[in-house]
């Protein structure tokens, strides 16, 4: 009954060709799950939002609601402007 | 030191039990000692064989699982023990279940199931920390009582609601924010 001869020297350097390629293919896997993910999807909803943004819309909704210090609900200009 | 280190770990190894002991004392240099010079250089020996190194080469006596051959002996050699160690000179077959167990319990304070056996220790230590743990939820509650000032108006239920509320009129994170969370044509949550 005999048994292949183990691997008694290079462990470190097969460790370290081991740890080199699993870094590589987890980093490059990462940056494109990232750059999918999170920044392509950013700039995804950005765009179709302002596709239907109607800002002087929006400028008239809050003026009424009274956010504003330099002009007031009713048109006129805010007080010391 | 490491030469008695080395014996103790080979006589350890040999025997991992406690047998009945066949020989005198080990140290041979110690028997020859009369007791005027015993009390001297081992005040607390009295009339106890020296039967090894030990675990520290000194002679002492512990009961320890992971080393279980003390340096001595446990109990003094009293007429009756030297009588049976006589007679354990010969065929131990001889020896009834008393006096082997006579012969254990003067070389040896707790047997084996005796030393492991639980102590209940870990119950005072869960009571400790329990009652560790309830002062300190009543210093809490005395701090909260007694010793913090008043929280600050902004923490109030309407303050936050109507800080929410300036948040959905100025459209603060319209794209991803809070805003984008509302629908304005509504007047609700998406």
């Amino acid at each position: 009954m005999s048994v292949a001869r183990p691997a008694l020297r290079g462990f470190l350097k097969s460790d370290l060709k081991r740890n080199f390629i699993i870094a590589t293919a987890v980093s490059i896997v990462s940056t494109l799950a990232w750059r999918v993910g999170i920044c392509d999807d950013r700039k995804n909803k950005y765009a179709e939002f302002y596709k239907t943004y109607d800002a002087q819309k929006d400028f008239e909704r809050m003026k009424l609601k009274g956010v504003f210090h330099s002009v007031n609900p009713d048109g006129s200009v805010g007080e010391g402007w | 030191m490491n030469g008695q280190l080395v014996r103790s770990i080979l006589r350890g190894s040999q025997l991992s039990v406690r047998a009945l002991s066949t020989s005198g004392p080990v140290r041979s240099s110690e028997a020859a000692l009369d007791q005027a010079a015993r009390d001297k250089i081992h005040p607390k020996l009295g009339n106890r064989d020296v039967v090894g190194w030990g675990f520290n080469g000194t002679a002492s006596y512990v009961d320890r699982e992971e080393f279980p051959l003390p340096a001595v002996r446990f109990k003094e050699n009293t007429p009756d023990v030297m009588a049976l160690r006589e007679k354990e000179k010969g065929d131990w077959k001889a020896l009834t279940l008393d006096e082997k167990k006579a012969l254990y319990r003067a070389s040896f304070c707790q047997t084996f199931a005796e030393m492991k056996a639980p102590t209940g220790e870990w119950k005072s230590i869960v009571a400790a920390i329990i009652t560790a743990l309830a002062v300190t939820g009543w210093i809490v509650i005395y701090m909260k009582k007694f010793v913090y000032s008043e929280m600050p108006h902004t923490i109030t239920r309407q303050w936050q609601e109507d800080q929410l509320n300036r948040m959905l009129t100025q459209n603060q994170g319209r794209i991803e924010g809070i805003s984008s969370k509302y629908d304005f044509e509504k007047g609700e949550w998406k």
